[in-house]
């Protein structure tokens, strides 16, 4: 974000004040017949579209036509993943001769017709793009996709024949409140209601298919509000040559997660260290570049965010899980290198053993003990033993391995007596300490670390890509990424301690948009 | 004074604060000057950029508050008790009556011409005291912390750049009171980082020629408190989070999303206004939540702001009977 300056906020009033918004139509003979045959199975399909089987092979055909729509490249590009998308759907419906014979030849002809476009070297929408940018003189020129995965090699296509003046990004570009001669969005207007309602230049161009239906929406927040003109509460977009008739549904394209997928996928997956680890709170975000990542949501757990608009000393902070939203980036480790928890153990040098197996001891006796009596008797005993903090969210905390003691030590005393080391209760209240203090000293050597790093990364790119790797010499080796969250899931998740904090890839048919 | 006599800095130039400008300055005013007991005043704008807004709409909440009468004999009565009763030796900052600002301890109350005054150590130098009169010690403000008094004889530190702004935004009697008082007019929640950048380098003025002194930026009227200076007066708060606040504050303003979905319920009563960038990710999850209540316990619409909303500028506004 820019410096704050009430001449720019002027500037950026009035241009959304006089903005014209066009929505340009583009016509691709073959995509609109694959479109047609979609929508026609679509209606065929009535009551057994909620069948999981057809849920499935809706996702790759909604996914198919998300992607083509939204991305401005050959679409025998390899960066659009039809080849792999198509050979998922194919394996999905292998025996659909046999399970649903009805419906077998219409899907057969409709993925014929997805691989034909996929193996096509046109580039409809680029196309139309270069041809409605070549001639202007606009040298500051945004183009908006939805996702941010495809950011760099639609760069790379388009600045062929366009040159440098053009910038690839998200919506989320729009915060910065940089102001630009022209901004271009690719897709159906509701993939970008913030370049609309917020425009950031005087001309915003939307490119869709002309199959794909899209009726513009007022762009007003607020019930029962009021504003000047028709600017807010009408419609505000120009389309210049009417709608279609396609035969998708609107909704078809419209953006969604399948949060439940993902979690039900992260959990069949095998995993070697799951055995051996406990089960914590997580919420998953999905990251811009198509990766996802749990993030430990239990009270107390804080994550390191960068702050690109923030001065150098400020720019890394600690944010509680509960905090983390949208729009903010995420510094993760993906390669390598030391964690907290061994820089940790770095500091306490030739006690890190023994500390660690002391921390254990109390962690496995009293996990021991709640498997034995259950959370809620273990809960009581807590309570007749002086425990004033005792709650189910705060023995799920005091029993995870991260964490190192109470709070206070009248609630850690009364732990002690529920798994008979009463008599060590004071000697362990000091061992823990030293190991929290390790702990915050290694944070702070990370963020130090993490601080010198930003000062000379290309914040720049970060903010128009949503993710940039860095090594981290000084870290332990290896390789931290910044990523920016673009989605957080509505609720959380018990998942294996191991997976928190290591990114995994999303296919774009659970991610769509 | 009206909003359309205030002029803002541009690089070089003064102009005419905008449209929107003055939308924000007389909507903080207005929310003021339509406060109800057990009613809750509750507005909601969505906007282009929320740059310099909460911080306009603050000086709007802070200048209709200054500009109000609030029975000044009897808070100054029952101030001077107050201070009486702390003991000697207490911190305080002292407005005098000659707008200067100077550091002190309590010395206990002495008679002049019959009169009964606080005694106030403002030196080191021979324990140096200083009398106040009831009708001055509003000026005089406890200190939670110990600070240090000059080694020599001080006449004090001017009151503040902006004092000659302020005296033509607020009327003369309550100019006093309103430099040497603390209270929390307007809380901001929000990026205060950015929310105190915004307020300093925000420059309004008055009628402006050539005499800079009527000239000042919007933390001259918003008095911003700052952590770092707790002998300062104040007479506003922006922070991040609600925890750092333990007073109640006369109006709320929410500065994006964030931080209206994870506070609003801390304050249920005093006027609350929502500012939404309509590029945020989070807008719309934050309208729908104001939407709900919009719809299930409104009990009468708002419609007090002067003027036609500006180009660009979503508003609603309604009442929600409150709980004294």
């Amino acid at each position: 974000m820019n410096a704050p300056n009430l001449s720019h906020a002027h500037l950026l009033h009035s241009i959304a004040s006089g903005a014209r918004i066009h929505q340009i139509s583009v016509s691709h003979p073959p995509l609109r017949s694959l479109s047609r045959d979609i929508g026609r199975l679509y209606s065929g399909l009535r009551d057994e579209r909620d069948d999981p089987y057809w849920q499935d092979v809706l996702r790759y055909l909604r996914t198919f036509m998300f992607v083509v729509s939204g991305t401005p490249l050959p679409l025998n590009d390899a960066s659009l993943g039809l080849g792999s998308l198509i050979d998922r759907l194919l394996d999905r419906v292998v025996n659909i001769e046999s399970t649903f014979p009805d419906f077998a030849a219409h899907v057969r002809a409709v993925i014929d017709q997805m691989i034909a476009i996929g193996k096509s070297s046109t580039d409809p929408l680029g196309d139309a793009v270069r041809h409605d940018l070549e001639e202007t003189r606009d040298t500051g020129i945004l183009v908006l996709l939805r996702r941010a995965a495809r950011i760099a090699p639609v760069r790379e296509n388009l600045a062929k024949s366009l040159g440098s003046r053009l910038q690839v990004s998200t919506s989320h570009r729009l915060l910065s409140e940089s102001v630009y001669d022209r901004v271009v969005a690719i897709g159906p207007t509701r993939w970008f209601p913030e370049a609309i309602a917020a425009p950031r230049a005087e001309r915003v161009d939307l490119f869709r298919y002309s199959w794909v239906r899209d009726q513009p929406l007022p762009v007003a927040l607020f019930a029962g509000s009021r504003s000047k003109g028709k600017r807010l509460h009408g419609p505000v977009v120009e389309v210049a040559d009417g709608y279609s008739e396609g035969e998708l549904p609107e909704s078809f394209l419209e953006p969604r997660v399948a949060w439940s997928e993902i979690h039900e996928r992260v959990l069949r997956a095998a995993h070697e260290d799951d055995g051996e680890t406990e089960e914590i709170d997580a919420r998953l975000f999905l990251l811009a570049d198509s990766s996802a990542v749990y993030i430990e949501a239990e009270e107390g757990a804080r994550s390191y965010v960068l702050d690109p608009t923030a001065e150098v000393d400020d720019r890394v902070q600690l944010v509680p899980g509960e905090d983390l939203t949208n729009g903010m980036f995420l510094i993760l480790r993906t390669e390598g290198g030391d964690d907290r928890t061994a820089l940790a153990d770095r500091i306490l040098g030739g006690h890190a053993q023994e500390l660690r197996q002391r921390q254990r001891m109390w962690k496995e006796r009293l996990r021991n003990h709640i498997r034995s009596f259950g959370p809620g008797d273990t809960l009581r005993n807590l309570r007749d033993r002086g425990s004033a903090r005792a709650s189910l969210a705060n023995l799920r905390n005091w029993a995870a391995s991260g964490s190192k003691r109470t709070r206070d030590y009248e609630d850690f005393l009364a732990i002690m007596r529920v798994i008979d080391v009463e008599n060590e209760a004071p000697k362990l209240w000091e061992e823990m300490g030293i190991i929290v203090r390790a702990h915050i000293q290694a944070g702070q050597q990370v963020r130090a670390a993490l601080i010198r790093r930003m000062e000379k990364a290309d914040l720049t790119r970060l903010e128009a890509e949503g993710k940039l790797d860095f090594n981290a010499p000084d870290l332990g080796g290896g390789t931290l990424t910044v990523f920016r969250i673009e989605d957080a899931s509505p609720e959380t998740q018990l998942i294996p301690e191991s997976r928190i904090d290591r990114p995994f890839h999303l296919e774009d048919e659970l991610w769509q948009g | 004074m009206k909003s359309d006599e205030l002029w803002y800095r541009d690089a070089d130039s003064w102009r005419r604060l905008a449209g929107w400008m003055r939308f924000f300055v007389e909507l903080g005013r207005s929310m003021v000057e339509g406060e109800e007991p057990s009613r809750r005043l509750t507005v909601g704008v969505s906007v282009p950029t929320r740059s310099f807004a909460a911080v306009l709409a603050a000086a709007g909440m802070v200048l209709a508050r200054a500009s109000r009468d609030s029975g000044y004999a009897d808070s100054a009565e029952s101030h001077f008790e107050y201070l009486t009763s702390l003991p000697d030796g207490t911190s305080v900052t002292w407005h005098t009556p000659r707008a200067k600002k100077k550091v002190g301890r309590l010395a206990g109350v002495a008679e002049f011409e019959g009169q009964r005054v606080l005694m106030i150590q403002t030196s080191m130098k021979g324990g140096l005291r200083e009398a106040c009169h009831i009708r001055d010690c509003l000026g005089v403000q406890p200190v939670d912390e110990y600070i240090p008094l000059p080694k020599g004889e001080t006449v004090g530190k001017p009151l503040g750049e902006s004092v000659p702004l302020l005296a033509t935004l607020i009327p003369s009697k309550n100019l006093f009171r309103f430099l040497s008082q603390s209270s929390i007019d307007c809380l901001i929640l929000g990026v205060r980082r950015r929310l105190v950048l915004e307020a300093t380098v925000g420059e309004l003025g008055v009628a402006v020629t050539s005499r800079a002194e009527l000239r000042g930026t919007i933390n001259g009227i918003l008095r911003l408190r700052d952590p770092n200076r707790p002998a300062e007066t104040f007479r506003s708060v922006a922070t991040a989070d609600a925890r750092d606040v333990a007073e109640t504050p006369s109006a709320v303003i929410y500065d994006g999303p964030r931080p209206y979905l994870r506070w609003r319920h801390k304050w249920p009563r005093p006027s609350s206004l929502l500012i939404l960038d309509r590029s945020e990710p989070r807008a719309m999850e934050a309208a729908d939540v104001m939407n709900e209540e919009y719809l299930t316990k409104r009990i009468s619409e708002w419609d007090s702001v002067p003027g036609e909303l500006p180009d660009g500028i979503e508003m609603t506004a309604y009442v929600v009977e409150v709980a004294q």
